[in-house]
């Protein structure tokens, strides 16, 4: 009595039941796959504008950190940088060099730049004024930093990375005369996209150089 | 008494093992199966859901203190123009008329400009001024707001 019994339980699947089990084994397969891959795609871009905005916002809070107390944008050159008047501790609106900051868009690296005079501590005020020199508003600010630069007295900070492009508009005629510009960022997501942002620049104590 | 022989016990135990599934037991793995893609698909969308909020609100607060930054450097006396400024969202643009790019379609933003008198109780100082506030949305909640006062200037 047993032993038919055993033997159906021993059958085998039939070709139809093999080749059904493994259609349906593909589709739910191929379908929770292409669900899965979706998904990872979808947090992968999601992650990366999630960076992005935060990079943004680092990067708005960076430029407001020198722009808020600042005076004055006194240049702007596309592709390469805006030149800043931080501060005019004489009171004597004449900018020297000590008291500008230059922003260097490095397209090439991806990043923008913060550079400064940084003299030695233990120079007299004679040596000073030799390199710390008064500039006129004409003068060329990216070429005087540059030549101070060659000599060593410079520092440079990076404050944001993983930028394509940035540039510098205001309204108006000239730059000098705007307590406010905006500044439009490009960022790199990954090697495909990159996704724009802007950051508006405001200097309440806004002052023009003589 | 018949000894049972081990290798034929072995053998049926054996080929009863090879047995395939009943059809309970494929419906019962397909479920569970289910159960669980569903569980993780959810998850992934409540997780997409939360970075994307967390990505406006950044936003929102970017928006709304982009105009704060504006608003600290127009002309006191002009100050109450904007009381009542509203950009709808995809439609922020700066002060100047400055278009917000494509990234920032889903957020908009108000201003108010109240006028207010700050007194100081300790010092009996009374400092006249407004109080700004920008709040930026999405159109149905508020994602940021700031706040900031701002002095009358002394002529």
């Amino acid at each position: 009595m047993m032993r038919p019994s055993r033997k159906t339980s021993r059958r085998g699947l039939t070709l139809v039941e093999l080749l059904l089990a493994i259609s349906i084994t593909v589709i739910l397969g191929t379908a929770v796959a292409t669900v899965l891959t979706a998904a990872a795609r979808s947090m992968t871009v999601s992650r990366n504008t999630q960076s992005a905005v935060q990079r943004a916002h680092a990067l708005q809070s960076r430029f407001r950190a020198y722009t808020d107390p600042a005076m004055c944008l006194l240049d702007y050159r596309e592709g390469e940088g805006i030149v800043l008047w931080l501060e005019d501790p004489n009171a004597d609106t004449r900018v020297s060099l000590s008291e500008v900051r230059i922003f260097w868009v490095h397209a090439d690296e991806g990043t923008v730049t913060v550079e400064r005079a940084d003299f030695p501590a233990d120079w007299d005020v004679d040596t000073l004024a030799t390199f710390d020199i008064l500039l006129s508003p004409g003068a060329d600010f990216f070429a005087e930093m540059q030549a101070l630069r060659a000599l060593g007295y410079t520092k440079t900070e990076t404050i944001a990375d993983g930028v394509a492009n940035a540039e510098l508009t205001w309204d108006g005629l000239t730059l000098r005369e705007q307590p406010r510009a905006v500044v439009r960022v490009t960022l790199q997501i990954d090697d495909d996209s990159t996704q724009q942002t802007i950051a508006c620049l405001g200097m309440p104590n806004h002052t023009e150089p003589q | 008494m018949r000894k049972s022989d081990p290798s034929r016990t072995r053998r049926i135990v054996t080929r009863s093992s090879r047995r395939g599934l009943t059809l309970l037991e494929s419906l019962i793995a397909t479920t569970i199966l289910s159960v669980v893609v569903l569980a993780v698909a959810a998850a992934l969308n409540a997780s997409q859901k939360l970075a994307y909020e967390g990505r406006q609100r950044v936003m929102g607060v970017n928006a709304a203190d982009d105009m704060m930054v504006e608003l600290m450097t127009v002309p006191y006396a002009e100050l109450k123009t904007y009381n009542g400024l509203t950009q709808a969202p995809g439609a922020m643009a700066t002060i100047d008329g400055t278009a917000y790019p494509e990234t920032y379609t889903n957020i908009g933003r108000s201003v108010e400009v109240v006028a207010e008198n700050i007194t100081e109780p300790g010092m009996g100082i009374t400092v006249a001024g407004v109080m700004i506030t920008v709040r930026a949305d999405d159109g149905d909640h508020t994602l940021a707001e700031l706040s900031a006062f701002r002095p009358e200037p002394q002529s």
